[in-house]
């Protein structure tokens, strides 16, 4: 691959649905120091290959919808700019640790499913307030979990982990996060839901705590703190299942 | 408030119903691209705890030994000092003295670590994992000191 001076080589990912062996096509693209690889990746898509396939949407890293392997590394593609790279050629992949379902686009039913597995919304319990009145939080209690919620699923923490990578049943970083965010809220009754989920072999005890997915957190969240904490209150709700088998009862 | 569940199908869902879905997609013939068996070649970040992890196949190895030399003692004063001879050979002497290296890394990381584990927030704000941490080295430092005392006293 040449490297042309106000140019930069991308290497892309190229899947459609029946190929058997990996492909990669490669592209010349402008090099303009304020674009970020999404902006490449837009130009290939506008002016040179309309058949090239990847997910985006806010451009701000918000969304968390263009995550990509970029020379390795799980990361938005809104955020990557080229001037790190240049003039070295960008590698652009398919997130790792997802089924691809073409050229950069992955499957996310099976992330989507792990999320849903670990309820996070609040549930209700003895701390409803009266009909018609709000919920009140003080900033402590919302400092508890604020971290947590600024998740935005996009799911690099999956392609970082690899626990995730080898098995594919764990229920993963963003998902444990997200259901920690629900348990430290003083507003969700549902702890205790979440820990059948939790607890399972596919739960917290699979990670190992390589602490990856917190490097690459793009929103600063620490999944693999809250994995560490999940794993805490697990062994704590379980040595109390051991000392009051009956629970409260 | 409308509570999702209250949303969902009727049928009733075991908790760990994703768990089917997973399998079903493990027939899927899509690619599924993931870190391979080098994953811990990737960054200095997975080097170093694969090599955490990795201490723990040493301090086994010293277990063995360890159980060897609790059989010898309870054989008796001749299988014990047998036992010390061989434990002093040069290759048993590598293999405690890399454990102890593996050992020292592997408390040290954990110790490092463990405001992960625990948050404790002074009103809005966690407080500094220093106050964590230090407390265990102290207990660490005080229990190796009272072995130490007892060994060579």
């Amino acid at each position: 691959m040449t490297v042309d001076t106000d140019r930069i080589p991308l290497k892309i990912s190229r899947y459609t649905e029946g190929q058997t062996t990996d492909g990669y096509d490669e592209y010349m693209v402008p090099y303009n120091e304020d674009w970020v690889v999404l902006d490449a990746l837009n130009y290939i898509k506008d002016y040179v290959d309309g058949s090239l396939a990847y997910r985006w949407s806010c451009r701000m890293g918000v969304c968390g919808s263009c995550g990509m392997m970029i020379n390795g590394k799980p990361k938005l593609t809104c955020s990557a700019f080229l001037s790190e790279y240049y003039p070295d050629p960008i590698v652009v992949e398919p997130l790792a640790n997802f089924r691809v379902e073409r050229d950069l686009i992955v499957d996310m039913d099976d992330f989507i499913h792990k999320l849903d597995s670990v309820k996070p919304w609040l549930i209700e319990g003895d701390s409803v307030p009266p009909a018609n009145r709000e919920y009140k939080q003080t900033p402590a209690q919302l400092a508890k979990y604020k971290q947590y919620s600024m998740c935005i699923n996009c799911t690099l923490c999956y392609s970082a982990c690899p626990v995730a990578s080898n098995e594919p049943e764990f229920v993963g970083p963003a998902a444990i996060a997200l259901a920690q965010r629900y348990n430290l809220d003083s507003r969700d009754s549902g702890k205790e839901q979440r820990l059948d989920v939790l607890m399972a072999n596919e739960g917290v005890w699979d990670c190992t705590f390589v602490g990856e997915c917190s490097n690459v957190c793009p929103k600063g969240v620490d999944p693999a703190a809250a994995i560490q904490q999940a794993k805490l209150e697990s062994a704590l709700a379980y040595a109390k299942s051991l000392i009051m088998p009956k629970g409260n009862k | 408030m409308t509570d999702p569940e209250k949303r969902r199908p009727s049928h009733n869902l075991h908790s760990n119903w994703w768990l089917n879905h997973t399998r079903y997609r493990q027939r899927d013939t899509r690619p599924r691209p993931d870190l391979g068996a080098t994953w811990w070649l990737r960054g200095s970040s997975y080097f170093f705890v694969f090599i955490r992890e990795l201490t723990s196949v040493f301090i086994a190895l010293y277990l063995i030994l360890f159980i060897g030399l609790i059989a010898a003692l309870y054989i008796g004063a001749e299988a014990y000092n047998d036992y010390m001879e061989l434990l002093w050979s040069p290759p048993l002497t590598v293999i405690q003295v890399f454990t102890l290296l593996f050992a020292l890394f592997h408390t040290v990381t954990w110790f490092n670590l463990t405001p992960k584990a625990v948050r404790i927030l002074k009103g809005e704000s966690p407080i500094s994992p220093l106050f964590l941490i230090t407390p265990l080295y102290i207990v660490w430092l005080g229990v190796s000191s009272i072995v130490l005392w007892m060994i060579f006293s």
